[in-house]
Order: structure tokens, then sequence, then C-alpha cells
């Protein structure tokens, strides 16, 4: 299907210029929640295997396919798309947080740990992140964060993707798609001074919330760097609510190869579930500059930056 | 002798310049050109921040400390140094309007001699404690030096 973008959305456009970007239009979109995430992944049964005592205590059930493996809770899903080189983004901020029955986050790091699996300590910056949380990859490189919670449910507590272009995606995912800015980091002088305290090496920030400015000499002094004259900063966050439910925008910390420009459909990607009406919903995306394509209920989003979502309409 | 010609922009600083960023988009209209937060920008990048136009003024905004007066000192204390902007007679009581509606304090309308270049000016300060003051002029009808930015 083709990229829909009408006459009507190059007006829009026009007359909106990137104005008011921090707030949702009128008329916006409205989503009730994060409603999963859709995750590439190398093969199913080592995933499952290695996602089952995550996810233990959450009420739900598995739902294997040809090629796919949906692990259903409530209003939200775990959908693992098998792929031979899965698209993940292991050495970045992008990551998915479920959450744990509190008393049993410790005992579940190290079981993980004990499987084989390299567990990570670290805190972020959002207020509700800033104690010690487990982080670990699956088994193809999706990164996997731990949220201490009261229960299970809702299974995902937050998603965070990377970004390079922050004012467009604020134009997609608070102008257009609704979400209200909960919180952000790195333009406030504590973000500057918290940098520092990382990099004296007293801090265990999650590595992709911190930055050591690059020199262009690194590629010469690689090894011998002094590091105390380097400068560290916080690398630039902006998180969204949806609902009870979150979705992060961690400056990227590298280019990466993205699909091709005109591929609005694919994984990995962010589900949103919204109870408006797909009809009413698409006309609104239509009313909009960013690309989009409808396929049944659901409407695809495309980021600047290689993202892709999907909202399920009611 | 150096032959400037305008002044180009100006760099605002803030403890929470995203706070002062959003201030000059919802109060006084101003609109985001572009957020510079990008990690792969070298020695630029990763330090967020935000780069918008009021009127035809661009503003750059960096998290930055310094000494302010005390907010409640509209005017500035000792430190009057601000930025003023001229705008007409209508759009000088519109913003006065919104600045109220908004619940920013402000000084003013100050009016000025009868036979000066200016009529009325208002004063307020952003969140990061800028000092702004905007005025009408009565000769608001004479274009002031247009900016050559190239030769013809």
């Amino acid at each position: 299907m083709a990229t829909e973008t009408s006459a009507a959305a190059e007006s829009a456009r026009q007359a909106a210029g990137f104005a008011a970007v921090l707030k949702p239009v009128d008329g916006h979109i409205s989503i009730d929640s994060v409603a999963g995430v859709q995750l590439e992944v190398r093969d199913l049964a080592e995933a499952r295997a290695f996602y089952e005592p995550i996810f233990w205590d959450a009420a739900g059930s598995w739902k294997p396919s040809a090629r796919t493996l949906t692990f259903e809770s409530g209003s939200q899903s775990l959908e693992l798309v098998q792929k031979a080189k899965p698209r993940t983004f292991a050495d970045g901020g992008q990551h998915t947080a479920y959450r744990v029955r509190a008393t049993r986050v410790s005992s579940l790091a190290e079981q993980l740990a004990e499987a084989g699996h390299s567990v990570e300590w670290w805190h972020e910056d959002h207020p509700q992140e800033r104690e010690l949380a487990p982080y670990l990859h699956d088994p193809s490189g999706n990164r996997v964060q731990l949220v201490a919670a009261s229960s299970a449910d809702p299974l995902i507590a937050h998603v965070a993707i990377e970004v390079h272009a922050f004012d467009y995606c604020e134009y997609l995912y608070v102008r257009e798609l609704g979400g209200e800015v909960d919180y952000y980091h790195g333009w406030r002088v504590e973000d500057q001074t918290a940098a520092k305290a990382w990099l004296d090496g007293d801090d265990p920030a999650a590595p992709w919330t911190r930055r050591d400015n690059p020199g262009w000499t690194d590629f010469r002094d690689q090894g011998s760097k002094n590091r105390s004259i380097r400068v560290p900063r916080p690398n630039t966050q902006v998180f969204l609510r949806y609902g009870d439910t979150r979705l992060g925008m961690i400056s990227a910390t590298k280019t990466r190869q993205e699909p091709p420009e005109e591929q609005i459909v694919g994984t990995p990607r962010i589900l949103f579930r919204s109870s408006m009406a797909a009809d009413q919903a698409a006309a609104r995306a239509d009313a909009e500059p960013v690309p989009h394509e409808r396929h049944g209920r659901s409407i695809y989003f495309r980021d600047a930056d290689g993202n892709f979502s999907e909202l399920r309409c009611g | 002798m150096a032959d400037i010609e305008s002044i180009s922009h100006s760099g605002m600083v803030a403890p929470d310049s995203r706070a002062v960023h959003t201030f000059y988009e919802t109060v006084l209209s101003g609109v985001r050109e572009e957020t510079v937060s990008r990690s792969y920008e070298g020695t630029r990048g990763g330090n967020a921040h935000s780069c918008g136009i009021l009127g035809d003024y661009v503003f750059v905004t960096f998290p930055r400390r310094r000494d302010v007066a005390p907010l409640e000192q509209l005017r500035g204390g000792e430190d009057s140094f601000r930025h003023g902007f001229a705008v007409s007679r209508t759009r000088f009581d519109e913003i006065t309007q919104r600045l109220q509606e908004q619940g920013v304090p402000f000084e003013g309308p100050l009016v000025h001699p009868e036979r000066g270049p200016l009529g009325e000016s208002i004063y307020f300060r952003d969140p990061g404690g800028n000092y702004f003051e905007v005025c009408w002029r009565r000769d608001e009808d004479v274009q002031y030096n247009p900016v050559r930015v190239a030769e013809e």
C-alpha cells in the first residue's frame, strides 16, 4: 500500500509549521496505552525459554504460529517475529521494561545470571527509575529491563527507542499521537551535574543515559587518553505518557543503518492501542504530514529515525 | 572599521533551558526550529539546546546557572539588561492579556513620554530569569534600517 501523503496533510503541515509541538494538536489521535512491542528474534523456542521465567507471575498465555510467538497478558503483548538476522539494538538505549513482582526481582536476576545471561544493575533518569534495576539481553540481543512492581499487570511498564530528531519525533508522538511529556532530561543544570558524578565512577547510570564527548584524536590516542579532560554530558531523553504506560525517547548513541525510507511497516515496532474507530484515527492521521499506512484496523507509522509503530484501533 | 549589520541571535541561559523555550512557545508564540541534541555531533552534541524564533529573532537556549535578580524584581534590579521587542499597538494589548491569562507576572504598562518614540512598555521575566520588555512605538509606521543580507 502506498504511503498516504494527501494534499490536506501537506497544507496542514505548512499551516502548522513546527510550532506548538510540545502539545497534542486539537483532535489528535487518542491512544489508551502502549499495548506491547513486536521484536525480532533468531529462534522462537530459545526466546520463549528466556522470557518464560520473567513472565512467571504474569497472567497470560503463549500463542505460537508459524514464524511468530506471542505472549498475551491482559491488554498487552510481546510479539516475537523470527528473523535470520534479528534487527536489535543491543548496544543502545532501546529497551523494553517488564514489570516483575518486587519480591522476586533479585532472585529472578540471579536465576537469569546463573543461566548464563549477563545482568547489570543500573539506574536511569526518569524519577520512577532512579533505583537500581537489572538489565540484560534476550538471546537475540533485545535489551530487557526488569521493573520492580506490586504486580506484573500490566506487563510492560515502558518502551524506549533511540532517536536523533527530537523535534520530528515529538511532532509525531506528542502532537499527533497525544503523548504527554512526563519528564525530560538533559536540559537542566542538575542533569549536567549528575553526569559529572558518572564520570567520577560513582554512579551506575545506564550507559545510554550519559555520554563523554568524543574527540577527533580518539582514534589515535585510544587507550592513552586522559579521561580527566573529558566533558561528561547527560544524554538527552524525553519521556511521554500514554495512559499508565510510557514511551522513552533516548538520544541515539550511534548512527545505524535504517530500513529503506519508503518502508512504513516493519519491525521492531511499538504497539499502541486506541479505542478510537480506525476510520476516525485514519482521518486524523491523514490530516498530518507524517507518513503512515492503514491495513484493516491498524495504522502504521514510521518516525524520522526509522522507528516503527502500529496503532491498533478499537 | 568592522561593518557589522545586525544582531543575529541571542544565546539565552537558564537552569532549565527547555522550560524557557516552552515559555517562548506557549506564552510568546515563538516557534521551535530545531533541538540540537544528537550524540554524534562531536563536541557540540549531546548537550541539548533548542533553537527557536520569536518574531524574526533567533534564540538559542542553554542549561546554565547564573546570578539573576530575584524573579519578583520584574525590572531586573540593578542589572536591567534585557531584550526589548517592539510590537504593534494592537498586538501589545494582546500580549498583555496573554500574560495575564497565563499567570505571568509583569510590570506595566508603563506610559512613556508623549513626545518620545515609545508608547508603552511591559516588563517580565522568563522562567530562567531572563528579562524582557515588550513595547509599542508611536512611530510604528516608520520602517527602521532594513537588514541587508546580501548585495544585490
